[in-house]
C-alpha cells in the first residue's frame, strides 16, 4: 500500500500551504455573480471573472454578518447601490480553506470607490457609444403632447413606486382623468434590462396611441440602478416612437436611461406630478381663454354699446336741435300767425269788398250801359215811331189830299154817281143783268133802278 | 367637427386664433357670437376630455354632433 494521506490530512496540508502563502489578506477585483444572505445575516456570494458570458474564474466568498452590515451600508452610501449580482467590486479578503467546505474568500472589506469608478466608467462608455451613434438625444426630439393622458407604464405591479404613481395620478386635485396601461417588468436585478426592453416592444406592438411611456422603478430607494445604465435599454428608448419619461429614482447622478429619456424625474411621484401639472396647465389655459374671451366679448359689447350710446346722444342732440329749430320756427310762425291771419282776413275782406264793389260797380255800369242802350233804343224807337208817324201823317195828308181829290162826294157833286149792286159798288155792266135792281148814289139821295 | 380624438394642441391653437382675431378687431359684432360659440365648444370639449371618462367624452361628442 502506497504511502498516502487521508483526505482530511490533504485538506489540512492545503490549508497550511494557503495559510503560509496568504498570511495577510489579498485585494481582489471580481464581479458578484450572486449574493444571498442567510438567517444570521451572513452573506454568501459567488464571485466571477467574466469576459462577455465566458467565465474565466470563479470562487465562493462569504462575509460574516457584522462585517457585512458595515460593508454593505458603506457601499450603499458611496455608490448608491446595494451590493448585488452584476457589480464589479474591489474586495479585501482572507483566503480560508475548510476541510469540508473547501476554498472560499472571507470578505473583510470592499473599496466602494472602485465600483463607483467602474460603474462610472462603464456608464461613460455607454454614453459615449450612444452619443457616437447619435442616439443620446433621439427621444428628446419627440414632442411631448400638450396633455399626457394616455400613459403606458413600465413597472412592476404591487411595487410601492407604481402604487404611488397611480395614486398620485388618480387623486389629482383637478379631477383630470388619466388612462394607464401597466406593462410588467422586474425593475431590479439582472433581468431588468431584458424585461424593460421587452416591455417597450410590447407597448409598441399593442398599437395604442400613447401620449408617453413612463418607466418607473417599482420599489424603495435601495435597489440597484445598474440595469438603467445598460446600453440595450438606452438604445431601445432612444429609438422609441413615444416620448419616455423616467422616474427610476436615484440619489446621485443620472442613469443612462434618465439621459436618453425625453424627461427624467427623481421619483415616480414626480413623474405623476409632472403629468398632472401638464394637464392642469391646459386646464388653466382653457380657463384663461375663457376669461380672455369673456373680457374681450364684454369689452367689445361695451365698446359697441358705448358707440351706440354715443350715436344715440348725437342723435338725441341733433333731434333736440331739430325739434328746437322747428319749435322756434313754429313759435315764430305762431307769433306771426294772428297778424297774418288778420291780414289775410282783412285782405280777404278787402278783396271781397273790392270784388263786391267791383261787381256792383260792374253791374251798375252794365246797368247804366244797358240803361243807356235802352234809352238809345227807346229814343231810336221813339224817333222811328215819330218818323213813322210823320211818314204816316205825310202819307195820310197825301192820301187825304188824294182822297179829297178823289172823294166821290166831290165827284158826286160833279154829277158822278155810284152804282151799287147788292150793296157793292160795281164798275162794269157785266156784273149785272137785266132785271137786277141797282142803286145809284148821287150827291144828294139815291135812285133805285132796274137794269134793262 | 372631428368625431374623435380632437387634439388639445389643435384645439388650443384654434382657441388662441379666435382670441387673437377678436383681440385684433378682425371680428365684427355679427361674427362675434359665432366665434365665441366655437371657442366655448372647444373649451368645453377639451375640459370634458380632460376630466370625464372616455364614455362620457363619447357622450358629449355625440351631443355636440347633435347640435
Amino acid at each position: 500500500m502506497n504511502e498516502h494521506l487521508s483526505l482530511s490530512e490533504l485538506n489540512g496540508l492545503i490549508r497550511e500551504a494557503l495559510e503560509i502563502n496568504f498570511v495577510e489578506g489579498v485585494w481582489v477585483v471580481a464581479e458578484i455573480a450572486s449574493l444571498r444572505t442567510a438567517g444570521a445575516g451572513h452573506a454568501y456570494l459567488e464571485l466571477v471573472e467574466k469576459e462577455g458570458n465566458k467565465v474565466h474564474a470563479k470562487i465562493r466568498a462569504n462575509c460574516w454578518s457584522f462585517t457585512y452590515r458595515q460593508i454593505a451600508s458603506e457601499f450603499f452610501r458611496t455608490t448608491g447601490q446595494t451590493l448585488d449580482a452584476g457589480l464589479k467590486i474591489l474586495l479585501y479578503a482572507e483566503l480560508s480553506f475548510h476541510e469540508v467546505f473547501g476554498l472560499s474568500l472571507n470578505i473583510k472589506g470592499i473599496d466602494s470607490a472602485y465600483t463607483l469608478g467602474d460603474m462610472a466608467r462603464r456608464k461613460q462608455e455607454v454614453i459615449e457609444r450612444l452619443t457616437k451613434e447619435r442616439l443620446i438625444s433621439q427621444n428628446k426630439t419627440l414632442d411631448l403632447p400638450l396633455v399626457i393622458q394616455n400613459v403606458a407604464v413600465i413597472s412592476s405591479e404591487g411595487a410601492a413606486g407604481y402604487e404611488d404613481f397611480m395614486q398620485q395620478l388618480s387623486n389629482n386635485e383637478y379631477g383630470i382623468r388619466f388612462y394607464t396601461d401597466l406593462y410588467q417588468s422586474s425593475m431590479q436585478g439582472e433581468k431588468t434590462s431584458t424585461q424593460v426592453t421587452s416591455a417597450l416592444l410590447n407597448i409598441q406592438s399593442a398599437g395604442k396611441d400613447y401620449d408617453a411611456v413612463v418607466i418607473i422603478r417599482g420599489g424603495g430607494s435601495n435597489i440597484d440602478l445598474n440595469a438603467f445604465d445598460s446600453y440595450d435599454i438606452a438604445k431601445a428608448i432612444a429609438l422609441y416612437q413615444f416620448p419616455v419619461l423616467s422616474g427610476i429614482g436615484h440619489e446621485r447622478d443620472e442613469s443612462v436611461v434618465d439621459i436618453v429619456s425625453n424627461q427624467a424625474f427623481k421619483t415616480p411621484t414626480a413623474v405623476a406630478q409632472f403629468i398632472i401639472d401638464t394637464a392642469a396647465d391646459l386646464l388653466y389655459n382653457l380657463d384663461q381663454f375663457k376669461q380672455e374671451l369673456k373680457d374681450l366679448v364684454e369689452n367689445k359689447v361695451a365698446e359697441e354699446k358705448h358707440g351706440m350710446e354715443r350715436m344715440v346722444t348725437v342723435l338725441e342732440r341733433q333731434g333736440y336741435e331739430m325739434i328746437q329749430k322747428q319749435k322756434e320756427l313754429l313759435t315764430r310762425t305762431h307769433q306771426s300767425l294772428p297778424l297774418s291771419a288778420k291780414e289775410m282776413l282783412q285782405g280777404k275782406r278787402e278783396l271781397l269788398s273790392s270784388l263786391f264793389s267791383k261787381v256792383s260797380e260792374g253791374v251798375l255800369t252794365e246797368l247804366k250801359e244797358k240803361d243807356k242802350d235802352l234809352l238809345r233804343v227807346a229814343f231810336k224807337i221813339k224817333s222811328k215811331i215819330q218818323e213813322i208817324i210823320k211818314d204816316e201823317q205825310q202819307e195820310l195828308v197825301q192820301k187825304e189830299q188824294f182822297v179829297r181829290l178823289n172823294d166821290p162826294v166831290r165827284l158826286l157833286e160833279k154829277g158822278y154817281s155810284l152804282t151799287y149792286f147788292k150793296g157793292k159798288i160795281i164798275k162794269s155792266s157785266g156784273k149785272v143783268k137785266s132785271g137786277d135792281e141797282i142803286e145809284l148814289k148821287l150827291k144828294t139821295g139815291s135812285i133805285k133802278a132796274e137794269v134793262k | 367637427m372631428a368625431k374623435k380624438g380632437i387634439k388639445y394642441s389643435d384645439a388650443l391653437e384654434e382657441l388662441s386664433g379666435i382670441v387673437d382675431k377678436i383681440d385684433n378687431e378682425e371680428v365684427d359684432v355679427d361674427e362675434l357670437s359665432e366665434n365665441v360659440k366655437k371657442a366655448l365648444t372647444l373649451i368645453k370639449l377639451c375640459k370634458t376630455k380632460l376630466q370625464k371618462t372616455e364614455e362620457e367624452v363619447q357622450q358629449v361628442l355625440k351631443e355636440l354632433d347633435e347640435i
